[in-house]
């Protein structure tokens, strides 16, 4: 088993603690991984959920993930876990999307609302909370009804942050029909708020 | 006031129906920064500029932009543990608690490396002091009197015949070779045989006391190796 520690240098704490907890589960140490499990399952069902906005699915497909990363922690080669897991949160997240493409008869349920909890601002007011929580709800609510191609880029683009190329890459498709997805997304999301733009609009 | 509204009216209509030929999604390019041709950036920007209606979706996607990017700050719980079981780790990859066992073991013998690489290291290093006097100091079977047989006073009595060129030939042949020397000597095999006999053991000394030497420090090592790795995770 390759020595991650040996191989990876980094300063920041938490990376460093992700780096000797996967090297000790690949050494056979199930707890250590575990550590892991509960350190990143919130972030990853939080991620997986946008993608596939039913609970239930999404709940399979981030056991999926951690099952695939417990199966595939010899491929490891350094860097961040936590990108490594999301990635693999993501793939997994397409594959619930391909298995429910199968099955359109049944369509996405309501998201539970209440289960997000807005950012902890103590200083912002209630009038702010209130509005940033119902623009949250309405953009979820879109969100659910557009094509998951779309939803998948506008999550991994607007949302978490990867650029164009990485999209690109984990999607395997080319950077600009990763482009194409985010701006149709988009055009389909006003389209889906039109009456609710007010909320928006600031 | 009505003609008034019917020109709004119709200047809206006009709009709209300008609006029909333009270019939407680069619009919507345009307003997530994500449009890379300057030819497209010029095109968006005029379209922005005069037509109220692309203005209009300019201004709603930048809006829609923002509230996404609020979407990430946006937490939740996830509905269940997925914590792996050991019935699970085992379906997964069967070697769990293999490999646990063999961590511990690894970790075990990492903790011991130290004491025994010592230890082996000293004997080592003992060993091969000792094998060198021997060899060095008048010929393996006198020094290694402790060690060696006793018998070859004896029996050069007993055999009566002198040590010549072929005792010094056993001093310096070793193993197999040694082996053939002694077979070559004839009447005084018996005698030869067993200086054979006396030399292995110091010679032997001296190649166990390198290995020895060489595992020990080679364990001491990896203890000092092992606990560089404990320092740095600490």
């Amino acid at each position: 088993v390759e020595d991650l520690r040996a191989t990876t240098v980094t300063d920041d704490p938490v990376q460093r603690r992700d780096l000797i907890l996967l090297d000790r589960a690949r050494e056979g140490d199930l707890a250590a991984f575990n550590d892991l499990v509960v350190a990143y399952q919130d972030m990853l069902f939080a991620l997986v959920v946008r993608m596939v906005p039913d609970r239930d699915q999404a709940s399979d497909a981030v056991q999926e993930a951690f099952f695939s990363a417990y199966r595939n922690m010899a491929g490891f080669r350094g860097g961040s876990v936590k990108s490594w897991l999301s990635r693999i949160a993501i793939n997994a997240a397409m594959d619930a999307q391909r298995l429910k493409k199968r099955r359109p008869a049944d369509p996405y349920p309501e998201l539970e609302d209440e289960a997000w909890q807005p950012p902890a601002d103590a200083s912002a007011d209630p009038v702010t909370t209130a509005l940033t929580t119902e623009r949250h709800r309405a953009l979820n609510g879109a969100l659910a009804r557009i094509t998951n191609d779309q939803r998948t880029a506008i999550v991994l683009y607007d949302v978490e942050g990867y650029d164009y190329a990485e999209i690109a890459e984990l999607t395997r498709v080319s950077v600009g029909t990763v482009k194409s997805r985010i701006h149709r997304g988009r055009l389909a999301l006003r389209g889906l708020l039109e009456d609710r733009m007010d909320l928006f609009r600031g | 006031v009505a003609d008034q509204r019917d020109l709004a009216n119709e200047a809206a209509l006009a709009a709209m129906a300008r609006h029909a030929l333009h270019d939407e999604e680069l619009v919507a390019g345009y307003a997530a920064n994500g449009l890379e041709s300057e030819a497209e950036i010029a095109q968006a920007r005029v379209l922005v500029d005069r037509c109220t209606v692309c203005r209009d979706l300019h201004r709603d996607i930048a809006a829609i932009g923002s509230a996404l990017a609020v979407e990430g700050t946006f937490t939740t719980k996830a509905p269940r543990d997925f914590r792996l079981t050991v019935e699970d780790a085992h379906l997964l990859g069967g070697r769990v608690v293999t490999r646990g066992f063999l961590a511990s073991l690894r970790r075990s013998l990492a903790g011991l490396a130290r004491p025994i690489g010592g230890t082996m290291a000293t004997f080592g290093l003992i060993g091969l002091l000792v094998g060198s006097a021997a060899l060095s100091g008048g010929g393996a079977t006198g020094a290694l009197s402790g060690a060696a047989p006793t018998s070859a006073p004896a029996e050069l009595q007993a055999g009566g015949t002198q040590p010549g060129p072929k005792s010094s030939t056993t001093d310096t042949a070793f193993g197999p070779m040694a082996t053939v020397e002694s077979t070559r000597a004839g009447a005084g095999g018996d005698r030869d045989l067993t200086a054979v006999r006396g030399t292995n053991p110091a010679l032997w000394l001296l190649g166990g006391s390198v290995a020895l030497l060489l595992v020990g420090i080679g364990l001491l090592l990896v203890a000092r190796r092992r606990a560089r790795g404990t320092d740095d995770s600490s």
